[in-house]
């Protein structure tokens, strides 16, 4: 049988999730990819995976649905318990891209039944491959991007550059487009989030009453200070008391179905590449423990690494004729005679 | 003579004239099949609304490729069967006279 590509994948992975939705009677919101595209907030290309946005109450029947159609999560031993993570990556043996199911949105601040009903509310409708599925509208899938940029700014070139383009698009944008986004920004509890983008786009941060603490750990997300040994002490020391060998057992020493799912390893990988993936995975935690503690590792390959993605943020912003704003970590450039 | 159309509830994206993915959301443990050269070609004609017959298929390879009527009219009846086993076409009522 002839094998298909991951864009077609991708396409058609649109008209599946039409379907599971329908079958699981959910309300769910596709979003990133595609969406961004229909909106004219980025540039066409070809996403490896296809993300939803489920609303709370329906996550469980969703997830019973992909899975009776054949879908597996990533890493199933993972979410069974209550973790950090957001979102789950499904796979199935025959379609080359992933499903990605979000329980939640990072950076949304306010409860995330009252978020994903505010979206609801503007949901728009996209078709692909001759199907029909709800996404979210202009505003909201501008504040998602911008929220997933400055998430992983600087660290992904890519990011940088859509959080450009975002911010130079804006300049077309009506008084009426701004105060939406400004008006959604307070509902959902982003504003506060994105104090260090709205000014650029444009759009007026009004005080949206986020959590604190939730805005202290975004805040720490974004500065790049959640550093792996972080994350896995998070995961050990929440959930079941009573489940904390096996946590301990999946966290340093994972089985070798969750590492070859979770790094692609083909399927039947041999036991020295196993060993040496879980090795690299251990020591790149160890290495992760003085930042947790907010003792920062500066060595010379790292300040060159920071050195170039500055050097190649300030192209990209010269590039897209903008300042270069406060999220791009721009070197400070001495005025002074 | 028989006509034939798509069945309800099939999803499909057309990559080229000659390359075509096609879903069966009733089936949706199934994997997508994938249709190439003269079964793309087939499947573009019965995305008409009131169906086709197996001559206009006929009619429809004989014009893009370089084949015989009684080489097409096979390969149409091929595929055709093996559409309408994965439940991805059906046979079209008959128009009203």
């Amino acid at each position: 049988m002839a094998t298909f590509s991951q864009a077609e994948a991708f396409a058609l992975a649109h008209a599946l999730i039409a379907e599971v939705t329908a079958r699981a009677d959910a309300r769910v919101l596709v979003i990133k990819g595609d969406t961004l595209v229909h909106h004219g907030l980025r540039h066409p290309r070809t996403p490896s995976d296809v993300d939803v946005l489920v609303h709370p109450d329906d996550l469980p029947r969703f997830e019973k649905a992909l899975a009776a159609a054949g879908w597996t999560p990533r890493i199933s031993a993972f979410v069974t318990l209550p973790s950090t993570h957001h979102s789950v990556t499904y796979l199935h043996g025959s379609w080359p891209c992933d499903i990605d199911v979000h329980a939640y949105f990072p950076g949304f601040l306010h409860d995330p039944t009252t978020v994903f009903e505010s979206l609801w509310r503007r949901r728009v409708s996209m078709r692909r491959a001759a199907a029909t599925v709800s996404i979210p509208d202009f505003s909201s899938s501008a504040l998602m991007l911008a929220l997933h940029c400055l998430r992983s700014t600087p660290e992904t070139p890519r990011h940088v550059e859509e959080l450009l383009i975002l911010t130079a698009r804006s300049a077309s944008w009506s008084t009426e487009v701004a105060d939406d986004i400004a008006r959604l920004a307070v509902e959902t509890g982003c504003a506060s989030a994105l104090a260090a983008v709205l000014p650029a786009l444009g759009v007026a941060v009004v005080p949206d009453g986020a959590d604190a603490l939730a805005l202290r750990e975004w805040n720490r997300r974004v500065a790049g200070r959640a550093p792996r040994a972080r994350i896995w002490l998070s995961y050990l020391l929440r959930g079941d008391p009573r489940l904390l060998p096996r946590r301990v057992g999946e966290v340093f020493w994972p089985s070798d179905d969750a590492v070859a799912s979770t790094f692609y390893l083909d399927s039947r990988p041999e036991h020295s590449k196993l060993d040496q993936v879980r090795l690299d995975r251990l020591a790149r935690a160890l290495a992760s423990v003085p930042s947790m503690f907010g003792l920062r590792r500066r060595s010379v390959l790292a300040e060159a690494r920071r050195r170039r993605l500055r050097e190649s943020h300030m192209r990209r912003a010269r590039q897209y004729g903008r300042a270069a704003p406060a999220w791009c970590d721009a070197p400070r450039v001495d005025t002074a005679s | 003579m028989q006509r034939w159309q798509v069945s309800e509830r099939v999803a499909h994206i057309v990559v080229s004239p000659k390359r075509v993915l096609v879903f069966n959301r009733n089936r949706v443990d199934d994997s997508p099949l994938v249709l190439q050269g003269s079964a793309a070609t087939i499947w573009q004609s019965l995305l008409s609304e009131d169906g086709r017959s197996e001559g206009d298929l006929v009619d429809g390879l004989v014009a893009n490729y370089d084949v015989t009527r009684e080489a097409a009219a096979g390969d149409v009846r091929g595929v055709l069967a093996e559409l309408e086993a994965f439940d991805l076409v059906s046979r079209a009522p008959e128009p009203p006279s």
